[in-house]
Parts: structure tokens; C-alpha cells; sequence
């Protein structure tokens, strides 16, 4: 539920995840989730996840080798096994692969991730913001295909991902960032798995009713309601490798009142009277009005009333460098980032 | 020949340039109640963000060929469109319709938003600015045809016609009390003639809207003349622009105006100079004064029968000046047609017949000089006229023994007359009354008066004691007489009488003392109805 909700949208059903995950635990025994402070600082972290794209990923579910077969393959290239997996992305499908592979490997997971919400691409990751690189990396498919490579660059590196990826189906395993432990506890974003936990028993606790729910989600992730609507239209398109979209929602109260939210794999900005509220990198989550259910972006359907929630990103985004690699104008935005938790750093 | 420039009209309104076709193909997709709004302005722009510079009513046509299908630019650059307060956004040769949000969005700002297909976007753009100029145009047009036209005119009244005929509407001048001193002869509002160029819904008579111009003759005085142009209905697009245009003609005609000023007291000053040469008090032999007077049109052949018109109150030079035609005009109506000299407080002036007129026709001249005068000063109650008209006399010694006496009749007609209406007097009915003459025409009579009656002025400050005295003199010492006079008890009168007596210390009882005090009292007001005796 928490993965859901962190996706804003995307960043794949968690569902096939959960599916991975209890079977690894009925196959291996249960996961283990630790502290970065818990391994060694020279341990070779590594990560897992699910690259591809969202549509695909529904239909062609993981075989559950291919993950596993990507990290020896990239643990080979490097000489050296890991101590512990990580997710690149708290959010979506990918929040949980790296639990299944790691109990499947026998290792643990470690709290700590690079985006705390989920992100069409493998560049936009605070290590970028501190200069690790994404490369060496491994894609891997279902059927024994893979390949390491090397990149200059993250940017680079996620165009060769990319490309690798239409060649082998479109839902791949990829393991990319590798790093010590030493790097997450500098660069990560600690906590996140925790705090994926934290939202989705809220809100689960928002879906059974319980008193005060609602109030105690809100405070626990700052976040805001910016509007409640009903979805009168809905533009999808697949354009450059993104599944590109419109929805409007029109106000429950005030029916003149629209809501514009742009979307491109994820929930990424919302308008309102033309006028940006809501911008990547914070989060943009649509929640059921009734069922407090959060909705995919492919979910969304016409004349879903819907909960519109604004989510500050993790602290960690907010460094040099940010806005040019997760900000509006990364996604082909022409506005100004919306600072609205500035006050509350 | 000046045409009336009719035409288009105040600024046009999206659906006129729908409608006219300067917009392409071109179709409303939303925010439809804004396309009455009129627009002002034309704006290209290719980029679609919040910075599209708009100003108020302004048109802005988007080049929609790079945005993507659906884009949210379209709802900033709605929100900017709204902001500047700007007319609506021409999105053209778009890619794909725009999307409900930006449709919802234009609904929502009351802000119209057109889709349009044009092989040339530019090229719209020029034509629909061109089309929005033509007011700018007409009205330039208006101004330089009245630029063009003043060089060709002279006159207040071809001033007057050269802008009704631009406007298409009648123009005239008129004064303070509304009433036409040029052009068409309609009565105006007069509560409207202000210091400023107005339109007033209620400028006519009969309560029609009208332009006016105030006409500044002398800049820092008031306006005593406005140009003013009755508009019908539907007119709107006119009064702009013709406001400026009474503006540039309220200039001329001010200009004018003083010209024509100028040289009539130019005229009345070498008229006047010549009537001082007549009268004798210039050297110039008869013969020289004959000759100038045949260059201003004056006869004095004949029986010669002078006036002599003494105007008090509210009236200057100036005003004499502009009222001579007029009172010539209503002299000449009467039957006294003669030359009229304008003085710096009055008229002199002169009948010539060829026969010695009877005796018996005296009274007749005086009738005909106060029916004159009686139309001339009826509107404005503060001004008073004293006249006196001279006997019959043959050629220019008998000219000047007219005048002399005819200003000797309005000297003893003033005396007693009221402070307004017009007196008359003929100086052959005055009889006894001449004797008088001496007294009103002495300055050193007028020093004593005054003297003597200082010690009453100081208890007397607003002329009670006085003008009680004055009318129970003229009533031959009554009491009851001068009370129904002054609307006061008879006793009132003998308690301001014995006051009278005892603060002058004289005795009213004596007839000397009596006689010497109604002399006195008539000096007083002689010189308090500030008649000059040097007539």
C-alpha cells in the first residue's frame, strides 16, 4: 500500500512484487531488513529492480530468475558479492524485488534507497546528486540474456539501459549503482523502507476507518489536500519511450474549478486556474475519494472521484542540482518548481 | 467641399473580427461570453508561458504548430491572457483541439479561446491589426480634414460649418446663458457650460446628448463662449473624436473672437474720437470733421435729433461693445435710424430728417429711444439705462446742441430714476428742471453734498435714514405718503426723520433749508449711482 502510494502513480503495480516476495518467503524464510549502520563500511551494497515499461510489466510477469542471474552477473564483472541488496526506488514494483531476490539470496535488505518515491528514469537518484555512478550495471530477461556495461555518465547510462531493454522485452532485471556501504550511509536516503511501512499502515488504517486516520496520515507526511474531483477526461499517449497523459478533474464542491494533472509514468505536476500547485520531485498522489485506495496512472478511469494529495519529497532531494535533474523542466515542464514545504526544512 | 466623415465606430470586439474574417478560419472553442469584448490591440507570440507580455484588451495569436496535443501551456497562457486583463488567445494551426482542461479553464476565466487554421500567421495578424486601426485611422482622417479646412476659414461661422460638416452634426457657439451667438439657433442646457470638454447626456433643450467645448478667449479667465454639438443617437463613435476636434476649433474660434474684439474697440475708439471732435472738443474745423464723418457713414444734414444713452450697473466697455449691433439693429426697429457711438458707458447717437419735425413728435423719439432700450436690457435685471433725447436741430452746430442737450436730459433723467429698467427723458419736457443742470453738473456742489452729509453716513450704514429721506422729500414732506412708499409705519418715518433733522442739525420746517437738503440728497445719488458728470 505504502509502495503504491510513494509510486505517485507509477513506478509499476506493487501487486507482481507482493506476489515475489511471498513466495520467496514461503520458499527461503523471511527477510531481513537492516539498518546501514548495521553492515560493514567496505560491504558491497547492490540493487535490484524491475526496468521497463509499466504497461509491459503488467502482462509479462518476471520469471524470478532474471534478477537474481543480473546480480551474479554484475557481482562477477566486479569481483565481489554483496553484503546486502537495495532498492533503487521506494516506490512502485521496484520497493519490493529487492526483498524477494535478497531473501532468495539469503542476504538482507537494507533501509535505505535512492529516490523515496519512484522515477521513470535511472539517473534521477540523489547519488547522482553526489557524482556515484549508476555504471557498472547489468540488464538481465527471463531467459538467460544479459549484459554488463559501462557508462560515462548516469544520463549515458540510462540510454543504454534503455536500449537494451527494447531489445529484451521491455520488463526486464536490472542492478545498477553499485556502492559500498559506506557510500549509502553518506548518500542514501535512510529510512525509506520504513517509512514505505509507516505510510501504508496508515494508510490502511485511513481505508478501515479508524478515528483519526485521515489527520495522523496527513501529519506523518506533510502532506497536503490540494483538491477532491471527479475524473471528466482522461489523455493518454505513449510518446519517447513515456506514457504521457492528461487528466481532468473537476471539483466536487465547485464544478467551474478544474484540476490539470500531467503525468508521464508518474503523477507529475498539477495545475490549477493555469497555475502550477503541485511539481516533481514532491509527490503527486490520487487516492480513491471512498476507498482511500491510491490509483496507477494506469488505473485512472473516467469518473473516478479522487483525493488529490501533495507529498514533500525526501530531504535528501533538496541539494545543488536538484531542479536540472528531477525538477519540472527535466521532464519538458517550462514552469518553476513549487517550493510549498520550503518554510518546514 | 468637405464631406462628413461617417463611420466605423468605437473599437471592434472579437466577434467583429470573426465576423470579418481576418482571422482565418476560425472557430470559438470555448470562454464564449468574452467574444463581445472589444479589443484593442493585436499581439503574435510563439511561445506559450506565463511571460507572454499582454496588455489590457489585447488580442493574442498563438502559434500552436510546436505545442503538444493537450498541452498544458494553453491553461498558461489562458492565465496570462487573464491576468493582463487581455481580450482572449487565437491558438492557430494547432496540432490537435485543445483539451477539455484548457476549455474548462476558458469557460472558468470568461476568457475566449479560438482555434484557427491560416497558411500565413503573420500575415492574419496584419490584417486583423489593420482592421482594428480604422477607428484610429477615421479619426485621424477627421482631425486632418479639420487641420486642412481651418486654413481655409476666417470666421467664427465658417469655423462652425467647416465642423458640423466634418461631424455630420451641427455646431454652434453660444454663451453662458445657453443661448446661440453663431450657428444654428438651438437653445443648450446652460447647467453643462463648464471649464472642461464634456459630453452631456442632457446638452439640448429638449434633453439630447451634446459635445462641449469651453472657449478659453483669454487663457486664466473663465469661459464666456462653448462650442456645442447636439449628437443623435448612435453617435457614440463620433464624440470622441469630436471632442478633440471642438478642442482644435475652440482655438480658432477664441482667436477669433478676439480679433474681432480688438477691432471693433479699435473702430469704437476712432468713433468715439470723432464724436469728441463733433461734440467740441477737438480743433479741427467743421469742414475736416464733416469729411471724416461722411468716411464712417454719418450724416448730419438736415434736422438733426440727438440721444444720448447713460447704461449703469453691471456693464463694461466690453459689453457695450457687443450689444451696439444689437441695439442698432433694435433702434432701426423702432424707427431710429441713425449713426450709434459706442462710449465706455453707453451710446450716443443721432436721427437726420430732412423736415423740422413737430413739436408734437418729441415724445414719440423718447417712446421709441425706451422701447429700444427696454428690449436691449430686459434679460439682465442689474443693469439700469438713463436717456435723454435733445431737440431738433440743422446741420453740425445743431448736431452738437442736440448732443449737449440730449446729455443733459439723461444727467436730470438719472436723478430721479429707479436703479433699473429704462428712463427716457426729452429735454423740451424738463422745463424748470433744467435750472438743475448747474447744480448736478458741479463738482464743488458735489464736495459740499458730501460733506454734509457725512455726519447721517456714519449712523447710517446701510442708507435707511437716507432713501427714508429721500422719499419723504419727494412727497412733499408726507409721512404717510413716503410709509406706503417704503412699506413702514407712518411713525417709523417721523422717528427716522427727527433723527434725520437732528443729526444734520436742520431744520425741515424752513423751505430754504428743505430745498438745500433734496438738492443734496439728489447730488448724493447722482454720484452714488456713479454717473460721470463729465458727460
Amino acid at each position: 500500500m505504502g509502495a503504491t502510494l510513494l509510486g505517485t502513480g507509477g513506478g509499476g503495480d506493487p501487486y507482481v512484487g507482493k506476489l515475489l516476495v511471498k513466495q520467496a518467503i514461503e520458499d527461503y524464510g523471511p527477510a531481513r531488513v537492516v539498518d546501514v549502520d548495521e553492515l560493514p563500511d567496505e560491504g558491497l551494497i547492490m540493487t535490484t529492480a524491475i526496468i521497463g515499461a509499466p504497461t509491459v510489466i503488467l502482462e509479462k510477469i518476471p520469471a524470478g530468475t532474471e534478477f537474481r542471474s543480473g546480480i551474479g552477473a554484475l557481482a562477477a564483472y566486479l569481483g565481489s558479492d554483496p553484503v546486502a541488496l537495495m532498492p533503487i526506488e521506494v516506490g512502485g514494483v521496484n520497493t519490493l524485488v529487492p526483498i524477494a531476490t535478497a531473501v532468495e539470496m539469503g542476504i538482507p535488505v537494507v533501509d535505505a534507497d535512492g529516490m523515496r518515491r519512484a522515477f521513470p528514469q535511472i539517473e534521477m537518484t540523489v547519488f547522482t546528486l553526489h557524482s556515484l555512478k549508476a555504471a557498472p550495471m547489468s540488464i538481465a530477461d527471463e531467459k538467460g540474456n544479459m549484459c554488463v556495461f559501462e557508462a560515462n555518465t548516469n544520463q549515458i547510462a540510462e540510454s543504454l539501459a534503455r536500449a537494451a531493454v527494447v531489445q529484451l522485452g521491455l520488463a526486464n532485471a536490472i542492478s545498477c549503482y553499485p556502492m559500498t556501504v559506506a557510500d549509502v550511509r553518506q548518500c542514501g536516503i535512510h529510512g525509506s523502507m520504513t517509512y514505505c511501512t509507516e505510510v501504508g499502515r496508515r494508510l490502511s488504517q485511513v481505508q478501515r476507518g479508524a478515528p483519526g486516520a485521515w489527520d495522523e496520515l496527513l501529519a506523518y507526511t506533510e502532506a497536503a489536500l490540494v483538491f477532491s474531483g471527479k475524473v471528466i477526461d482522461i489523455d493518454r499517449r505513449t510518446t519517447e519511450g513515456f506514457a504521457r497523459g492528461t487528466v481532468v478533474l473537476e471539483h466536487l464542491d465547485d464544478p467551474s474549478r478544474t484540476l490539470r494533472v500531467e503525468i508521464q509514468n508518474e503523477n507529475l505536476i498539477a495545475f490549477e486556474d493555469g497555475e502550477a500547485v503541485v511539481t516533481v520531485p514532491d509527490l503527486l498522489c490520487l487516492l480513491d475519494h471512498e476507498s482511500a485506495d491510491p490509483i496507477t496512472t494506469e488505473g485512472l478511469a473516467f469518473g473516478q472521484r479522487l483525493d488529490v494529495l501533495a507529498m514533500p519529497c525526501a530531504p535528501e532531494w533538496h541539494r545543488d542540482g536538484m531542479l536540472e535533474l528531477v525538477g519540472p523542466r527535466a521532464f519538458g515542464y517550462d514552469i518553476d518548481y513549487v517550493d510549498s514545504w520550503k518554510d518546514r526544512r | 467641399m468637405i464631406e462628413a466623415v461617417s463611420a466605423p465606430s468605437k473599437p471592434l470586439t472579437i466577434k467583429q473580427l470573426i465576423a470579418a474574417g481576418v482571422l482565418g478560419d476560425c472557430k470559438v472553442v470555448a470562454g464564449g461570453e468574452g467574444i463581445n469584448r472589444k479589443v484593442s490591440d493585436i499581439a503574435v507570440t510563439d511561445r506559450c508561458d506565463e511571460t507572454i507580455p499582454v496588455s489590457p484588451d489585447q488580442l493574442i495569436i498563438l502559434d500552436g504548430s510546436a505545442l503538444r496535443p493537450n498541452s498544458y501551456a494553453l491553461d498558461i497562457g489562458l492565465r496570462a491572457v487573464r491576468d493582463g486583463e487581455g481580450a482572449g488567445l487565437v491558438v492557430v494551426n494547432a496540432a490537435s483541439p485543445a483539451g477539455l482542461a484548457t476549455r474548462r479553464l476558458a469557460e472558468r476565466f470568461q476568457t475566449v479561446l479560438l482555434e484557427s487554421n491560416a497558411p500565413d500567421l503573420l500575415a492574419m495578424a496584419a490584417s486583423a491589426r489593420e482592421l482594428l486601426l480604422q477607428p484610429a485611422l477615421h479619426q485621424a482622417t477627421m482631425m486632418q480634414k479639420m487641420l486642412r479646412g481651418m486654413a481655409r476659414v476666417s470666421t467664427v461661422e465658417d469655423t462652425l460649418a467647416l465642423v458640423g460638416q466634418i461631424l455630420g452634426r451641427p455646431c454652434s457657439l453660444v454663451e453662458a446663458s445657453g443661448a446661440a451667438v453663431a450657428g444654428p439657433d438651438d437653445a443648450v442646457n446652460p447647467d453643462v457650460l463648464g471649464d472642461h470638454s464634456v459630453i452631456h447626456p442632457d446638452t439640448g433643450a429638449s434633453g439630447e446628448p451634446g459635445m462641449v467645448c469651453p472657449v478659453i478667449v483669454v487663457p486664466g479667465e473663465p469661459a464666456r463662449f462653448w462650442l456645442v454639438c447636439i449628437l443623435c443617437d448612435g453617435d457614440d463613435a463620433i464624440s470622441g473624436t469630436g471632442l478633440d476636434l471642438l478642442g482644435v476649433a475652440s482655438w480658432a474660434v477664441g482667436s477669433y473672437l478676439v480679433r474681432d474684439r480688438l477691432s471693433g474697440e479699435r473702430d469704437a475708439r476712432h468713433r468715439l474720437a470723432l464724436l469728441n471732435e463733433v461734440v467740441g472738443g477737438g480743433e479741427l474745423p467743421d469742414e475736416t470733421i464733416l469729411a471724416q464723418m461722411a468716411t464712417f457713414g454719418w450724416s448730419a444734414t438736415g434736422w438733426v435729433t440727438a440721444f444720448h444713452v447713460q447704461l449703469l450697473g453691471q456693464v463694461d466697455a466690453a459689453w457695450v461693445l457687443v450689444k451696439t449691433d444689437a441695439f442698432s439693429d433694435l433702434l432701426q426697429s423702432a424707427g431710429l435710424e441713425g449713426p450709434l457711438i459706442e462710449r465706455t458707458d453707453g451710446w450716443s447717437g443721432w436721427v437726420c430728417l430732412p423736415e423740422e419735425p413737430a413739436v408734437t413728435s418729441y415724445p414719440k423719439i423718447a417712446r421709441q429711444l425706451r422701447g429700444a432700450l427696454t428690449e436691449l436690457i430686459d434679460s439682465p435685471e442689474t443693469i439700469a439705462a438713463h436717456a435723454g433725447v435733445g431737440r431738433p436741430a440743422q446741420g453740425l452746430p445743431g448736431l452738437r446742441s442736440s448732443l449737449a442737450e440730449a446729455r443733459q436730459a439723461a444727467a436730470l433723467a438719472g436723478a430721479g430714476a429707479p436703479n433699473r429698467g429704462a428712463t427716457v427723458r426729452h429735454i423740451d419736457e424738463l422745463g424748470i428742471q433744467r435750472i438743475m443742470l448747474g447744480w448736478y453738473g458741479s463738482a464743488d456742489f458735489s464736495r459740499v453734498a458730501d460733506a454734509f452729509l457725512e455726519p447721517l453716513r456714519a449712523i447710517d450704514a446701510d442708507g435707511t435714514l437716507l432713501r427714508t429721506l429721500e422719499v419723504y422729500l419727494d412727497c412733499q414732506s408726507s409721512a404717510t405718503n413716503a410709509a406706503a412708499l417704503l412699506g413702514v409705519h407712518r411713525n417709523t418715518v417721523m422717528n427716522r426723520i427727527d433723527r434725520v433733522a437732528s443729526t444734520l442739525e436742520v431744520n425741515l420746517f424752513d423751505p430754504e433749508q428743505r430745498l438745500a437738503l433734496q438738492l443734496v440728497v439728489r447730488m448724493h445719488k447722482l454720484d452714488h449711482d456713479d454717473h460721470s458728470r463729465a458727460l
